[in-house]
């Protein structure tokens, strides 16, 4: 988990593909140090001994779900997200090119 | 105690405003020039706004509910709302370039149910990008300042808000606290701010940071008008698979200034001990005497877990952040680039490149480090299993006492450009709100007096579902305190 | 060689069945729909927006995973699954997950195929309930040559299954009979119409002798599937005996073409950081539903199959091969109740029908509209009475089926329009050659026609025609008479 500056270049790369955020090239110095410090700060608890039984806690809401009938409602549509139509294309959002 | 921006007309209650209508119906309309009388003095330097609604509209809004007998329990009240509330026609920022010119087309629930109990939105507040930040400086439009002291921040990711209240530039108001960031900006402004139980108010139309941590609450200058807004806000709520079906109570009978039960407190050593200022420090205790008078039991316990809560925190909030921030690509909505003949994920990029700051980046790219391969169960779910722990500690620690008390903040608020220029220290700040959010528990920060002309939080926080009795502890602080 | 075939499936399924999506209450029929009418702040992914769990979607789960024996978890866990796409409205998919703890709907399980009269157990993996993406389209018909591409997201968050097998597949046509028999439990649990565009896509992992294993992705329908993996097979092979190397890839299958290109996307593959997602709470899925849902299951494939064979005497292979698609099998056994002869209608069905709708590229419920049991009934009664052979009989039914001509229509325009003689000429001839008496005396006396009708009757035991046989007779006397 200790990682070297030079690393840490290397991961916010890797980061930048996954995420699609990129730094800018001048900052990627400044963000590598940043981010190796908060990492180091995290590492408190990779350090810390958890019985293995411990379940995680994904959300401390504790009462009844609730869940939707199968009925219908009236939907929106988009042009009311976008009325003047500037992103649309005969009711399609127009969207960069695709693989 | 108010700050010079306010009247004591401006400053008024909303019960007081809805007794004084009652004599003189043409006194909510003099109220509201009273209101824009002091953004127009003061707005240009606090900057407490993003979108500030123009004052005819808003007269216009409390004509309709007037003629229609619509005041309610806000009873015309001006309401401020975080700009990362929806509000349906309202553009809704999030204080970032990315939603620069974004207008949601609905409301989110909390806005509706202020709007159908006599409140009025009187514009939408400034905060930190995505909520990301404890000070309000990382919005991508300007800083908001400290009413108190125009060189010092006020606390954020809320700070607009709790500004707008506490410089009377609104009644109350809407914030939202995913680690701190209601109860932070209203100690560091003198203000009386509430972060609910998680699931007691809908998230719906609460634009996602960390989905399991955060929650909209009530920000105003005294209890009372906490607890009335509060009492519009919560509930059961469809649209939301995390609101809790409890039957809501009326937390406005909590708020008397004697002691509803014999009340057992308790102050964690971790939250008063490392770090914390000397001048904070003695408020706090002579809030403690203020309590003791009135019968409330304080005693001391550990609880060495609270030594993690910060990395926990910080990891599940970014990790819920790079996820709930991969939606703005700028196909759909938002500042987007020039789409045309790039490859999806270039103009992707670059529209994130742009459209985000440098802690968002920042929190996004750490979110994504700690769920990648190999890291998960180090990071993400190691965090979560601490959580467990938390919880089961604070459940057992809850069986015992009604409510624990610690400074809302280790420091006065910090001075423009301290905090910010490095991270860590910026994240220190939140080291006494962040273990509530994890927990899901509610607390409030109610004023506990001044250091140096500064006003100091006291942070009460409880059993899931305590609102009620927070909000009367927090009444006999308010109403215990000398200056 | 086939032995050397490894072939693993992933179905998606729509649950056709169900009138709104997964998450919100948008109407699933984007079918018909222009684009982008289905959709809502949830469907979109607006900031804010939150998603609620559709309920019968779990109903609809639980079913499949009953019928295919496989083991339900007792509560239901959504995870996010991330990937940057235009037609991914919050560039994550709330999909289910097997790692880390977390578990998909249901695990385990089996489907029982016959493949030519082989039996052969296909092991299911998982199934997860998850949210279908929006379509993709382009200005310019094709993806090349197009600048932009145009996103329809009214299939965004429609309610998917995704079903994971074993790689225990051997041969392309394994797979397609497998994924035929799934679909046909689909139809008869009625949680799905597989024969709707798009509503049954596969992707498939195939390893060839050995060699690291290729997924084909974009496969819609079981024919595809068996044309796609044929192609991939051959592709395969050829590579390995030229002495190349096989690498792990994902390709597309390209139907107008017929061929599977590698996929050009790869430095985002693989790396989806999953994580609970905090905005849907587990659901507990209680043992009172499940049990309630097994008690009113309908009568799935195997079953029918086993009844059928003795109700109708068809036999177990053809019964297995009716009952893997449930409008065959519907049309089989109404047809039989209206016109007998079920053998026949099998033999049909089986051999002739299924074989001229693939031909057509329609599908069983066109095919079955072309060959309806009106259209059936007549071809079986003209057979049995002898008007038409066997032969004719088939030529029928192809007709049928690729033009869609009415049977009756084709008989008025003359028996042998087709250059065929049928049974029943046959046999008028061999009674005129055995009888050239009556032959001389009915020229002579139209009167005398009779016998020569009576003794073709005697022949087809009664089942034809009386007034068929005497216009053939007549035809038949006048060509002699002519000569």
């Amino acid at each position: 988990m200790w990682l070297s500056r030079v690393d840490w270049e290397k991961i916010i790369k890797h980061l930048s593909i996954l995420a699609l955020v990129e730094a800018d090239t001048a900052r990627i110095e400044s963000l590598a140090r940043d981010l190796e410090k908060i990492v180091e700060m995290f590492n408190k608890i990779v350090e810390l001994n958890i019985p293995e039984i411990v379940e995680p806690l994904y959300t401390t809401f504790f009462g009844e779900i609730n869940l939707e009938e199968d009925v219908e409602w009236e939907s929106m549509g988009i042009r009311e997200l976008d009325p003047t139509g500037e992103r649309l294309e005969d009711g399609y959002v127009k969207s960069p090119k695709t693989l | 105690m108010l700050p010079p921006q306010c009247t004591q007309f401006s400053s008024i209650s909303i019960k007081t405003l809805r007794e004084r209508v009652r004599e003189d119906s043409d006194f909510l309309f003099k109220y509201v020039e009273e209101v824009y009388r002091a953004i127009e003095r003061y707005e240009q330097r606090l900057r407490a706004y993003i979108t500030l609604r123009p004052i005819s509209e808003v007269i216009d809004d409390i004509e309709n509910l007037v003629k229609h007998g619509k005041l309610g329990p806000l009873g015309g009240a001006l309401v401020a709302v975080k700009d990362n509330i929806s509000t349906k026609g309202i553009r809704t920022t999030c204080g970032s370039k990315m939603l620069e010119n974004y207008v949601p087309p609905y409301d989110a629930t909390a806005v509706s149910r202020i709007k159908n109990s006599g409140g009025v939105v009187i514009g939408k507040t400034n905060m930190d990008e995505f909520a990301m930040g404890s000070t309000t400086e990382n919005s991508a439009f300007y800083p908001t300042l400290n009413p108190w002291d125009y060189g010092r921040v006020p606390g954020g990711s809320s700070g607009g808000s709790a500004v707008a209240v506490a410089a009377c530039e609104a009644t109350v108001s809407l914030g939202s606290d995913t680690g701190g960031s209601i109860r932070l900006p209203a100690a560091y402004t003198g203000i009386v701010g509430l972060k609910p139980t998680y699931g007691l108010v809908s998230r719906y139309g609460l634009v996602a940071y960390g989905s399991s941590l955060d929650q909209i609450g009530p920000m105003g200058r005294c209890v009372e008008d906490v607890a009335i807004v509060l009492n519009v806000i919560s509930g059961h709520d469809p649209r939301d698979s995390t609101s809790l079906r409890v039957n809501v109570e009326n937390f406005e009978k909590y708020v008397v200034d004697y002691p509803l039960k014999r009340y057992r407190v308790v102050v964690l050593e971790e939250m008063v001990s490392e770090g914390i200022d000397e001048k904070v420090m003695k408020i706090f205790n002579s809030t403690l005497d203020v309590l003791a008078k009135r019968d409330v039991t304080v005693e001391f316990r550990k609880m060495p877990l609270l030594h993690y809560s910060l990395p926990t925190y910080y990891i599940i909030a970014m990790a819920e952040a790079s996820s709930n921030l991969a939606r703005f690509d700028g196909l759909r909505y938002g500042t987007r680039s020039e789409a045309e003949g790039k490859l999806w994920v270039d103009a992707y990029r670059k529209t994130r490149m742009t459209g985000f700051g440098e802690e968002v980046k920042r929190r996004i790219l750490l979110g994504t480090y700690v769920l990648s391969e190999g890291l998960y169960e180090g990071y993400y779910l190691k965090a979560a299993k601490v959580r467990r722990l938390l919880h089961q500690e604070f459940t057992k620690l809850f069986r015992e006492y009604d409510a624990a008390l610690s400074p809302t903040s280790p420091t006065l608020p910090p001075r423009l450009g301290e905090a910010i220029v490095d991270p860590i220290k910026l994240y220190s700040l939140d080291i006494n709100t962040v273990p509530i959010n994890l927990a899901g528990l509610p607390a409030i920060s109610v004023p506990g007096g001044f250091a140096e002309g500064l006003p100091v939080g006291i942070q009460i926080f409880g059993p899931p579902l305590s609102e009620g009795f927070l909000l009367n502890i927090a009444k006999l602080i308010e109403s215990g305190r000398s200056g | 060689m086939d032995s050397d075939v490894l072939i693993g499936l992933e179905v998606h399924v729509q649950i056709t069945s169900l009138k709104t999506k997964l998450f919100c209450r948008c109407s699933c029929s984007y079918r018909e729909n222009p684009p982008n009418t289905n959709v809502c702040p949830i469907c979109l992914g607006l900031p804010g927006s939150l998603p609620v769990l559709n309920k019968r979607a779990i109903e609809k789960a639980v079913a499949v995973a009953l019928a295919l024996n496989s083991s339900i978890s007792d509560k239901l866990l959504f995870v996010r699954k991330h990937y940057f796409y235009p037609d991914l409205p919050k560039n994550y998919q709330i999909s289910q997950y097997d790692r880390y703890g977390l578990t998909p709907i249901a695990t385990g399980g089996s489907v029982a195929i016959d493949v030519d009269g082989l039996n052969r157990v296909v092991r299911i993996r998982r199934i997860n309930i998850e949210e279908d993406a929006g379509r993709i389209a382009y200005p310019e018909k094709s993806i090349l040559g197009s600048r932009y591409a145009l996103v329809d997201y009214n299939r965004a968050g429609i309610a998917l299954l995704e079903i994971v097998t074993e790689p225990d597949l051997r041969t392309p046509r394994e797979a397609r009979v497998f994924l035929e028999k799934l679909g046909s439990i689909l139809e008869h649990l009625e949680v799905a119409d597989t024969s709707l565009e798009g509503a049954m896509r596969a992707d498939a992992n195939i390893s060839v002798a050995g060699r690291p294993r290729v997924e084909i992705k974009n496969i819609g329908s079981p024919k595809d599937l068996e044309k796609a993996l044929n192609y991939e097979v051959a592709r395969q092979l050829n590579i390995v005996k030229s002495g190349g190397v096989i690498e792990r890839e994902t390709r597309h299958w390209i139907k107008e073409r017929g061929i599977t290109v590698a996929s050009r996307v790869k430095e985002l593959e693989g790396e989806y950081r999953y994580f609970p997602d905090p905005d849907l709470p587990p659901v507990p899925i209680g043992r009172e539903l499940i049990e309630a849902i097994a008690r009113s299951l309908p009568e799935l494939p195997d079953q029918r199959a086993r009844r059928i064979a003795k109700e109708y005497g068809v036999g177990d292979y053809m019964a297995s091969v009716l009952v893997l698609h449930k409008k065959l099998c519907d049309h089989f056994e109404n047809s039989s109740k209206v016109c007998g002869n079920p053998r026949l209608i099998s033999s049909i069905l089986i051999n002739e029908f299924l074989r001229w709708v693939d031909e057509a590229g329609i599908d069983i419920s066109s095919g079955i509209a072309r060959l309806s049991t009106d259209r059936l009934c007549k071809l079986v009664q003209y057979f049995e009475s002898g008007l038409i052979s066997i032969k004719l009989l088939k030529e029928y039914v192809r007709i049928a089926v690729l033009e869609d001509i009415n049977p009756e229509e084709l008989r008025s325009k003359g028996l042998t329009t087709l250059g065929e003689e049928s049974e029943l000429e046959r046999l008028v001839d061999e009674v005129l050659r055995e009888n050239p008496k009556a032959v001389a005396d009915s020229i002579r006396d139209p009167k005398a026609v009779n016998f020569l009708v009576g003794q073709v009757m005697k022949k087809t035991r009664g089942r034809a025609d009386p007034k068929l046989v005497n216009e053939i007779i007549k035809r038949r006397l006048s060509e002699y008479g002519s000569k």
